[in-house]
């Protein structure tokens, strides 16, 4: 018969019938291997029983309350701190926002300039040159306009043209001029003398 | 073995704000928290530790009990559920080598008598050998002589899967002892 742990156990505290247990018995005596196993599991229920009913020392199991009450204060003082720090950062952090936004972006002393003022007015003076510049190119402009248009009008004249037979001729250069163009260059006098020289000349 | 009545009595003194009824639930089970968590992590440092981390979770969640279980059940779910994660952690540290192997001689005081300081320690090292699981249903059928029932209701695994893993720790174990004695 085959012998398990259950039997192992009922033959130890008694539960077995007479004839079971000396049935057991002589199992034991013929196999090594059930006594071996059986032996194992004697000494594990011996040492099983000696250690569940080990006592902790007295000095260790009356200090387990006072450690988690001192525990538990000191948690409690740990959240307050946390709590205080972490108001703390975040008065900090506006305070820092605060004056970071005072100091780049609003101007509070008139009579010394921040940076993005000073760069502004900077803009301003290269604005101011770079129109003193144009100005110059344009009245420089204008003299030598009207030198060109001169000399076509004088070489149109001293060729004597015939504007009748090239009408088309005239009227594709006229054209190439716009008025506008003209009116940039030459003033509403010159014009009227231009045309005026224009319709005296006998073609 | 536990008075229920007794215990939910506390309780409700505790909730009602008087702390020494927390003392005196606490004193009755410390020494059974102390010793689960023990066998289960098999040196005394790491269960002094999860005896105060148990007592802090009892003392912050009490109010959340229910009175339909026993309150020893209670703590005792508890108490296995920290000791597990404990022992996850413990092996995630052993794993990235930031724990040293310290604390056995620690436990020097703890236990007085030399013969049951010996035997505690072959137990405990055949303890360690067995998987978590197997090791838990160990304890809890040997030690607090649990039933089946009740482990199945603490761990949340099925009889017949408790039964097979006791089965198998049981067999190991009885094979580690007879080697060490």
């Amino acid at each position: 018969m085959k012998y398990n742990d259950e039997d192992f156990e009922n033959y130890l505290i008694g539960k077995m019938s007479e004839s079971e247990k000396n049935e057991f018995e002589n199992s034991l005596i013929a196999s090594s291997e059930l006594q071996n196993n059986f032996d194992n599991y004697k000494k594990l229920k011996e040492l099983i029983t000696n250690t569940r009913s080990i006592k902790l020392s007295e000095e260790y199991s009356s200090g387990i309350l006072p450690r988690f009450r001192n525990e538990l204060q000191e948690n409690k003082k740990n959240k307050i701190y946390y709590n205080l720090g972490a108001i703390t950062a975040a008065f900090a952090s506006v305070i820092i926002g605060f004056v970071l936004t005072v100091n780049l972006f609003i101007k509070t002393d008139p009579d010394k300039p921040s940076d993005l003022i000073t760069i502004i007015e900077n803009d301003r003076d290269s604005i101011i040159n770079s129109f003193d510049i144009s100005d110059k190119l344009i009245s420089k402009a204008d003299s030598e306009s009207f030198q060109i248009i001169d000399s076509v009008y004088n070489d149109l004249l001293s060729q004597n043209i015939n504007v009748e037979s090239e009408t088309d001729d005239f009227d594709a250069f006229a054209f190439d001029i716009e008025n506008a163009d003209l009116e940039q260059f030459i003033s509403e006098e010159e014009i009227d003398q231009i045309y005026a020289q224009l319709m005296e000349k006998k073609f | 073995m536990h008075n229920t009545d007794d215990d939910f009595k506390l309780i409700e003194n505790f909730i009602d704000g008087n702390e020494s009824a927390f003392n005196r639930l606490i004193y009755k089970y410390q020494d059974k928290i102390y010793w689960h968590a023990r066998r289960m992590t098999g040196n005394h440092l790491d269960a002094d530790e999860i005896v105060q981390e148990v007592l802090l979770v009892i003392y912050n969640k009490i109010k959340t009990f229910k009175f339909k279980s026993s309150f020893y059940t209670w703590i005792y779910t508890i108490t296995n559920t920290r000791s597990i994660n404990y022992l996850k952690k413990r092996s995630v540290k052993k794993y990235f080598s930031l724990e040293t192997a310290a604390g056995q001689e620690d436990s020097d005081n703890i236990i007085l008598n030399l013969e049951q300081k010996q035997q505690l320690q072959i137990i405990e090292r055949a303890l360690q050998k067995l998987p978590i699981k197997q090791r838990e249903v160990f304890i809890m059928r040997n030690y607090d002589e649990m039933s089946y029932e009740e482990i199945s209701e603490i761990t949340g695994r099925a009889i017949g899967t408790l039964k097979a893993n006791y089965f198998h720790a049981i067999n190991k174990i009885k094979e580690l002892v007879g080697n060490e004695i």
